[in-house]
């Protein structure tokens, strides 16, 4: 082997590693699950407020078990198994969303909060969990996340309606990330740690 | 610089290039068999299907390089059944795992060498 075929074979590696990185099958049906749930449930504390709770309480925890179930299956069916990272993003989406709608549901049932702040700190807190998805997991979540702070910060500000034109907002999104179907690397991401990098930076 | 030290410095890049030549493992010398274990050691196990898309090689082609590797015990080869389909799922062992170490950094010192 010489020098150029060298270099040509990093080349040629690293670019098999950016192609799976960057084209991996998102599984769409996850955020269109997540998307019908955001465009019932947010008019729903608008038009519906003693559902809402209820709602958001059942509903994110049908859909976190959906997510786990369907996701396993999805990448079985891709070709894919990384047990590691099944299980950090099981432990985010599971630990940060029961924290992000429990948490403010039951310090407004102890009147600690109104009921109207439990919703837009309960907003915020799911923002958070969007924001560390896109930066550890896939990168349109990041955007979410800055909507779901954002919207739910001013929320107070938007008199009757705040909630549902954040709930189509956030919806549509959620929708259109579903339909685009590859995943994005999640940012800052290089390619896996798996050496490659450094060998094509002594080809540099 | 003077001659004697463009000669010497000429004469380290040769030793360089030789011993970075001497580290590279002759079976990952092919680049979809070297691709394939780069693949294999960012995830649990991998499916043909999955490596041919991502490596775009031909049936034939991918499964005689994967054989060899299999051969020196580079990989592990798992059949299953998957929605009633024969599914063929790829691991790296430990011994993969080290040689893809040791060529990742063998080239790198190659390449480093040529750039003096």
């Amino acid at each position: 082997m010489d020098m150029s075929e060298a270099a040509r074979d990093v080349a040629f590696v690293r670019g098999v590693v950016a192609k799976r990185d960057g084209a991996r099958p998102r599984p769409s049906v996850i955020f269109y699950y997540w998307a019908v749930y955001v465009l019932i449930g947010f008019p729903m504390v608008n038009f519906l407020p003693q559902y809402s709770a209820l709602f958001f309480g059942i509903g994110t925890l049908v859909g976190i078990v959906f997510s786990g179930i369907t996701a396993r299956l999805h990448f079985a069916r891709v070709g894919e198994v990384d047990v590691g990272e099944r299980i950090r993003g099981g432990i985010h989406w599971t630990m940060g969303m029961i924290v992000a709608v429990a948490v403010p549901i039951i310090l407004a049932n102890m009147k600690m909060i109104s009921s109207d702040m439990a919703g837009q700190f309960s907003c915020i807190l799911v923002g958070l969990v969007y924001l560390m998805a896109g930066i550890h997991i896939d990168r349109p979540f990041f955007w979410m996340g800055l909507l779901l702070i954002a919207g739910g910060t001013c929320l107070g500000l938007v008199p009757g309606y705040g909630w549902t034109v954040l709930g189509i907002l956030l919806g549509v999104s959620l929708f259109a990330t579903g339909l685009l179907g590859s995943a994005s690397r999640p940012m800052g991401m290089a390619c896996g740690g798996c050496g490659v990098e450094k060998a094509e930076k002594a080809a540099s | 610089m003077d001659a004697a030290g463009g000669t010497g410095s000429r004469e380290a890049a040769q030793a360089a290039a030789a011993a970075g030549l001497d580290g590279l493992d002759p079976l990952l010398q092919h680049r979809s068999r070297l691709g394939a274990l780069v693949l294999l050691s960012g995830v649990d196990a991998m499916t043909f299907t999955r490596l041919r898309e991502l490596l775009n090689e031909t049936d034939g082609n991918l499964g005689a390089q994967l054989k060899k590797l299999e051969e020196a015990s580079y990989i592990h080869v798992n059949k299953a059944f998957q929605e009633r389909r024969p599914v063929t799922w790829y691991s790296l062992t430990s011994a993969g795992r080290g040689a893809l170490k040791g060529q990742l950094a063998a080239l790198e010192g190659l390449l480093r060498a040529a750039k003096v």
